[in-house]
């Protein structure tokens, strides 16, 4: 069985892993590849601050929500583990705040110890009047990435640099199953009028000192448009920008500006931080993730293909739900090829 | 009597806060704080400085729980100011477990500190060996930046700092009018304090900044405090001890018992070993007393023996002290102007 997995960010890569723990042991020989023509620290997930948070209404497509309370209880087993660290995976709490009240979240169940925060607590923030506390994880992109390789190395998965230019291109090598997980760029390979760059910009400081996230949400403007702090492994990142439809790579300085004047508003002690990098990354936006099956032709042959991209800006949160999911396609596939028959319970 | 000439014997938080707080409150006075060792040689430069209060059997509730609030609300505007960095002050959550329910559910700190509640279930699951759990936010008072802080601001009031070992404090007259003893563990020879003992507190400081909550053993014996320039692993309580040196075994123990409530601390570098010795007493001596000798008067007020709560309660009893003060000084020009008559 030949897979070749398209894309080296977080999906590629974990879905990548998911797929060889499961069906390494009953195919053999399973031969998986990674093609991307960008790798760590150069993806889209190298960007993100990497905090387990949701959205904070209801996704259009349910399962959604339960992708991502499997990748949280997922991250959560890990956290008791000495690995934590070396997969980028800590343990942090903070406040959410709003200028009103709002319902609450459809996760507040899935992170720790969510309840609204007190009347003195609000106090610390004198621009919000409402808001919650609770704890969750960071799990830093660059980190958990640079973890991935290892574990997919150590299982004989190889790594090559190549930009793919079409899904027949590589059906064409003769591969049995590609999954795509080729995220903001998925509209080369086959157009997708429902994904769009969330074109993102993020400022990293040292300032050790910071121990809690705060993410503000302003009415009416969508997330990521209002400041975010979020504490990582060994720095912290300033956020706060969400344009869709631009594809600019570059930092803008305007931006810059926007992100450390709502920041240093929100968090006054940030004015001492020392900056220690800038980067800009592509959320790629879709009304809702397309996880699914898709026979494609090149001449006689046809090569199954798994789609796996759109996650928005919750990649990082609902990534191990999308790659259990895609191992169970993954299984379907293999059952109707009659390789191998696996009930459900083993997935 | 017109500049009433203070001496604060003793530069540790207590003795460099009680000093800021003298010149802030006090009208016309100076402030000389003199002391055989200052930061980073003091016992509360060994201190992780999380505040969280204790009781002790002599002084009651009500009084620490008062010094306390003082403390936070005052810790707190530092925490949001422009000196919070400078200050090394800020807040961090975390959670304090129990390997059986304790008898006491709500500490009288309870209210002081932000979002205190009870531990949930899946919370808990991640520490196997305990039944309960308290939550909250609180401080953080890193003494290796608060106090150079807090000798800026002595200096920038008009303050003096003097490295001097007083034997007897009676040194200090006559070119002091009222003296604050702030020496700790050093009131046991100053004053002759034989209640005041030490309780040597072992820890390891290291690097682990993916570590954001602290977390403390019930008893307090095990502890993790991550700060803003490493993380403080602790510790040990070992009465009447005034070895001065770490222990390796007690080391590996302390990060043995850390590491099993975070595993992740495993994987901590540049790990240094510290000993410190708290100044225990059954309470706080926090008193007026007017020593005389051969015609001689001198008016001291004590500030000392605040054992492991030192930083949780500095300030609120530096506030105390300064109140004292204000009360000799108020003497002394009474009957500077009686003697006038």
């Amino acid at each position: 069985m030949r897979v070749v997995v398209i894309g080296a960010g977080v999906i590629g890569l974990s879905t990548a892993l998911c797929i060889h723990e499961r069906y390494h042991s009953v195919l053999q020989p399973l031969d998986i590849k990674v093609y991307a023509d960008r790798f760590t620290p150069l993806t889209t997930t190298d960007v993100a601050a990497g905090l387990w948070q949701p959205y904070l209404s209801t996704p259009s497509d349910p399962q959604e929500m339960e992708w991502n309370r499997q990748t949280f209880d997922y991250l959560l087993s890990h956290m008791h583990s000495p690995n934590a660290e070396q997969m980028g995976l800590a343990l942090v709490s903070g406040y959410n705040l709003f200028r009103e009240a709002v319902p609450d979240p459809p996760w507040k169940d899935i992170v720790l110890g969510f309840r609204k925060l007190t009347p003195r607590e609000l106090e610390l923030f004198p621009d919000y009047s409402y808001g919650w506390f609770h704890t969750s994880l960071i799990l830093e992109g660059q980190f958990y990435l640079q973890w991935l390789t290892e574990r997919l190395k150590e299982r004989g998965v190889q790594f090559f640099q190549q930009k793919v230019k079409s899904l027949e291109e590589v059906a064409r090598g003769g591969v049995d199953v590609i999954i795509n997980c080729t995220g903001v760029w998925s509209g080369t390979l086959q157009p997708d009028p429902l994904l769009q760059p969330g074109r993102g910009q993020i400022i990293k400081v040292e300032a050790p000192w910071m121990k809690h996230f705060i993410i503000t949400h302003e009415p009416g403007s969508g997330i990521y448009r209002s400041p975010y702090i979020i504490p990582g492994m060994h720095s912290l990142t300033l956020g706060g920008i969400f344009q869709l439809g631009n594809w600019s790579e570059v930092s803008s300085s305007q931006d810059h500006a926007t992100i450390w004047k709502g920041c240093c508003h929100l968090e006054p002690t940030l004015k001492k931080a020392r900056i220690v990098g800038e980067f800009t990354g592509f959320r790629p936006v879709r009304p809702q993730i397309r996880l699914e099956r898709e026979r494609v032709r090149s001449g006689s042959a046809s090569t199954e293909v798994i789609h796996n991209y759109g996650h928005s800006g919750y990649g990082l949160t609902i990534h191990w739900g999308c790659a259990l999911e895609v191992a169970k396609l993954f299984g379907k596939v293999l059952e109707e090829k009659k390789l191998c028959r696996m009930p459900p319970s083993n997935l | 009597m017109d500049t009433a000439r203070v001496a604060v014997v003793g530069a540790g938080v207590i003795g460099l806060s009680t000093a800021q707080c003298i010149s802030q409150l006090v009208p016309r006075c100076s402030v000389t704080v003199i002391a055989d060792k200052f930061t980073p040689h003091t016992t509360s430069d060994v201190a992780a400085g999380i505040l969280i209060p204790h009781a002790y059997p002599d002084t009651p509730v009500p009084m620490v729980k008062r010094w306390f609030r003082d403390t936070f609300i005052h810790l707190s505007a530092i925490a949001r100011s422009a000196e919070a960095v400078d200050a090394g002050v800020h807040l961090v959550s975390g959670w304090q477990i129990f390997r059986s329910i304790p008898a006491e559910e709500v500490p009288f700190w309870a209210d002081v500190v932000l979002g205190f509640r009870k531990m949930t279930e899946a919370e808990l699951q991640r520490f196997p060996q305990h039944v309960f759990g308290q939550t909250f936010t609180t401080l953080k008072c890193e003494t290796s930046a608060y106090l150079p802080w807090l000798e800026k601001r002595v200096k920038r009031s008009g303050g003096l700092l003097l490295t001097r070992r007083i034997e007897d404090l009676w040194e200090l007259h006559p070119s002091f009018d009222i003296v604050v003893n702030c020496s700790g563990l050093g009131s046991q020879q100053l004053v002759g304090d034989s209640t005041i003992t030490p309780v040597r507190g072992q820890l390891l400081q290291v690097q682990a900044p993916w570590v954001k909550h602290f977390i403390r053993d019930g008893n307090g014996l095990t502890y993790v405090y991550p700060g803003t320039s490493h993380v403080t692993l602790g510790g040990t309580r070992q009465k009447e001890d005034w070895n001065l040196s770490p222990d390796a075994d007690i080391s590996r123990d302390i990060f043995s018992r850390c590491c099993a409530l975070e595993p992740s601390l495993h994987r901590a570098y540049d790990i240094k070993e510290k000993v410190g010795l708290r100044p225990y007493r059954p309470g706080v001596w926090l008193q007026k007393e007017l020593l005389a000798q051969e015609g001689k008067k001198l008016p001291v007020v004590h500030n000392y023996g605040h054992g492991s709560g030192g930083i949780s309660v500095h300030w609120g009893s530096a506030l105390e002290a300064t109140r004292l003060v204000n009360e000799c000084v108020r003497s002394l020009r009474t009957s500077a102007s009686t003697s006038k008559l």
